[in-house]
């Protein structure tokens, strides 16, 4: 799953700054890249940790030894920090708060080019989530988390796009429903957040 | 219980408690109401390629939009002109997608048939039923459905790429299309062959 989210990354770097002649598609490929790297790095920490932790996280039987842990309701251990930190990797390639900047960049390049480079790969942070499902039901407190930043996200989306011209309206409208479904991640409905 | 035309009774779970009473020497429910019983048969050939072709040809799905990805790349042939490259990645995408839906196919008639052995294995034996469980997964395995292809293939996300290439080809076409076409449907192949990667994985991260 990691060289084909590190894939999705590059190839949409790529695509973003596809007219690379013109520098708002430069700056705009740039942005994404650098935004994406920083969500990779805590995607990183986060893997790496799991797998000092155990030898063998890296398999479904991570999922199951995660189950068998006690819940960390009320404090913060080690599998708080590993969500908290594929939480980071997640608003990174989903376009979350503080790391929503690249969408609507990309988004005002898809216009003036026509092409879509960004929309399949927002809900891979989504969908990494999703599959990691197990994992955030034993830490409730990171669940809170991605609760509060999706709405802030649905909320300071929205609102920003009632002042925005009609073209940057359609990216922040996309971020605003990327916070609805990371707010269905944080609440507990993994299967609606997933699928939408 | 069924009868034929001559008499016999049909259906297998009569035959199979009837031998099972056979060998113990005891009358069986068909013996005592002076029904006869019709032997066991040659077995049943089992269709080893009845839907497996969906299973067998599942590792193409991410490998052709990786193909269209190095045809347009590597490729620097005139020949290929760029609404022919469009051609070269739409087919390769429609090609995967053609695959997905047939193992979509085939898992869903292989959970259909699933679900007959174990109705079937519940009424034939419920005093062996770990038996009966591991006949029907014999069975299961015979035909070529490993259980744990099920959930990968009925993921609804393995048919979001499909959705990519019609929408895009449009703006192509309307714009410069003749120039760097090849370096666009590159990526976008590549972009299509990581995010079933990302997608297809079975290991969380």
């Amino acid at each position: 799953m990691f060289v084909g989210w590190e894939g999705v990354g590059l190839c949409s770097y790529l695509l973003i700054g596809y007219w690379y002649e013109k520098k708002s598609a430069a700056d705009a490929g740039k942005k994404a890249f650098i935004t994406n790297r920083i969500g990779d790095w805590g995607f990183i920490l986060g893997v790496s940790s799991s797998t000092r932790r155990s030898a063998r996280s890296i398999s479904a039987r991570c999922r199951t030894r995660a189950a068998a842990m006690p819940v960390e309701t009320g404090h913060f251990g080690v599998l708080s920090a590993i969500c908290l930190l594929l939480f980071v990797g997640a608003t990174g390639k989903s376009a979350q708060i503080p790391l929503y900047v690249w969408l609507p960049d990309a988004m005002e390049v898809r216009r003036r080019s026509r092409r879509d480079p960004a929309a399949t790969m927002v809900t891979a942070g989504v969908y990494m989530l999703g599959r990691n499902a197990v994992l955030f039901q034993q830490a409730p407190e990171v669940m809170k988390i991605v609760a509060i930043v999706g709405v802030l996200t649905a909320l300071m989306a929205a609102s920003t796009g009632l002042v925005q011209l009609r073209h940057q309206r359609v990216s922040r409208t996309r971020v605003s429903q990327l916070g609805y479904m990371f707010t269905a991640i944080g609440v507990g409905a993994f299967s609606a957040g997933a699928s939408t | 219980m069924v009868r034929s035309a001559c008499g016999h009774a049909s259906g297998r779970n009569t035959r199979v408690a009837h031998a099972r009473h056979q060998r113990a020497g005891v009358p069986s429910a068909a013996s005592r109401a002076g029904v006869a019983v019709r032997e066991w048969g040659p077995a049943k050939k089992v269709r080893k390629d009845d839907g497996a072709f969906g299973m067998k040809y599942i590792w193409l799905i991410p490998l052709l939009p990786l193909a269209g990805a190095a045809i347009n790349g590597l490729n620097r042939h005139p020949i290929l002109l760029a609404p022919r490259r469009g051609r070269v990645a739409c087919t390769m995408m429609l090609g995967a997608l053609g695959l997905s839906l047939l193992a979509f196919l085939a898992t869903a008639r292989a959970a259909g048939r699933r679900a007959r052995l174990r109705r079937r294995a519940r009424s034939v034996d419920s005093e062996h039923p770990a038996r009966d469980a591991a006949r029907a997964s014999a069975s299961l395995r015979a035909v070529g459905f490993p259980a744990r292809s099920a959930g990968r293939a009925d993921d609804p996300r393995r048919h979001r790429h499909r959705h990519a290439h019609p929408c895009l080809l449009d703006g192509v076409h309307g714009r410069r299309a003749a120039r760097g076409v090849a370096r666009f449907f590159c990526y976008l192949n590549l972009f299509c062959f990581f995010m079933l990667m990302l997608v297809l994985a079975t290991t969380s991260w």
